[in-house]
């Protein structure tokens, strides 16, 4: 229903049911998101690669993205990073550009993926190319805003070569998610 | 699960690791590595050789990083930041070959030492 007139819907008990549903499904996905962050960032231990990790939120990111459409997942994202790095407390510092703007980088190139190739592709290809997209993105950013020189972009084949297994591992958990979720897509 | 798409995408992205890497192994030893360069919190601190064994302490933007030169290698030997991937990033010798520590923001940088200087001759 498009957004105007929302106003002049008459709120029936069952229309109340499914906004409150929506809220509270989607403020849970942003709850996990950014759990997931959080412990990623800083709990797990570090690959012996520097930049290189999991991207558990990506999962987050596809279930959403079979659930919902683009706009959720967009501020998902957008919301996740922020607040998650307020809670690391890497807020505003370079570090945080990096992720943001891989993230976000990321987040297009798997929307488009999606929207257009989906079938093609299965969930594990939408998530191997957000996760390339995500450790080149940042690779470069590192290169631009930390390093000031290009010689960082020779880590790039290693980079790669992580973004596989990670990408595919994080696309093999959402298809997983997908298929046992007690969710409908009529009722979301 | 995996389509035959997937699978094209898996062997492109292998292909683009296996070519990125040829083009850094050929770009990375141009020059001779005779010294490097460190910089902290985004000004320069200084350049130094190789050829040396010593330990540097850097001031960064956390605390202090120390930096470790010995048998024409360099490495961050220890450093207040949280993650240590600067630590784990080990040794570095080749000239375009970077350290960076994000957190800390310390960059080690390798130079070659004819970095800059026209060559009259290289023979390998």
């Amino acid at each position: 229903m498009p957004y105007q007139n929302r106003a002049k819907e008459v709120l029936t008990a069952d229309s109340v049911k499914i906004h409150t549903r929506r809220l509270v499904l989607l403020s849970l996905f942003l709850a996990l998101g950014i759990v997931l962050y959080v412990v990623e960032t800083l709990f797990l231990p570090p690959f012996p690669l520097p930049g290189a990790k999991l991207g558990l939120t990506n999962v987050v990111t596809l279930v959403l993205l079979i659930f919902y459409s683009w706009r959720e997942c967009l501020y998902n994202v957008l919301a996740r990073t922020i607040l998650g790095s307020l809670i690391v407390g890497t807020f505003l510092t370079p570090a945080f550009y990096l992720s943001f703007g891989g993230a976000l980088m990321s987040t297009f190139i798997m929307i488009f993926i999606f929207n257009r190739f989906y079938g093609k592709f299965s969930l594990v290809g939408v998530s191997l190319t957000g996760s390339t997209t995500h450790n080149m993105v940042q690779l470069t950013l590192a290169g631009a805003l930390i390093a000031h020189h290009w010689g960082i972009l020779f880590q790039a084949p290693f980079l790669i070569l992580i973004a596989i297994p990670t990408g595919a591992f994080n696309g093999i958990i959402a298809t997983y998610l997908v298929k046992r979720l007690p969710l409908k897509t009529s009722i979301l | 699960m995996l389509t035959r798409y997937d699978k094209a995408l898996i062997y492109f992205l292998l292909l683009l690791a296996s070519l990125t890497f040829a083009v850094s192994v050929n770009f990375a030893n141009i020059g001779r590595a005779g010294e490097f360069a460190i910089s902290a919190c985004g000004r320069e601190v200084g350049h130094y050789s190789l050829y040396q064994s010593r330990k540097v302490k850097v001031q960064g933007c956390l605390g202090t990083s120390v930096v470790e030169i010995s048998g024409s290698r360099v490495r961050i030997l220890s450093s207040p930041c949280p993650r240590k991937e600067c630590t784990a990033r080990g040794w570095i010798s080749k000239p375009g070959e970077v350290i960076v520590c994000a957190p800390n923001e310390v960059v080690v940088k390798i130079v070659g030492s004819d970095e800059g200087k026209p060559t009259d001759a290289v023979s390998k």
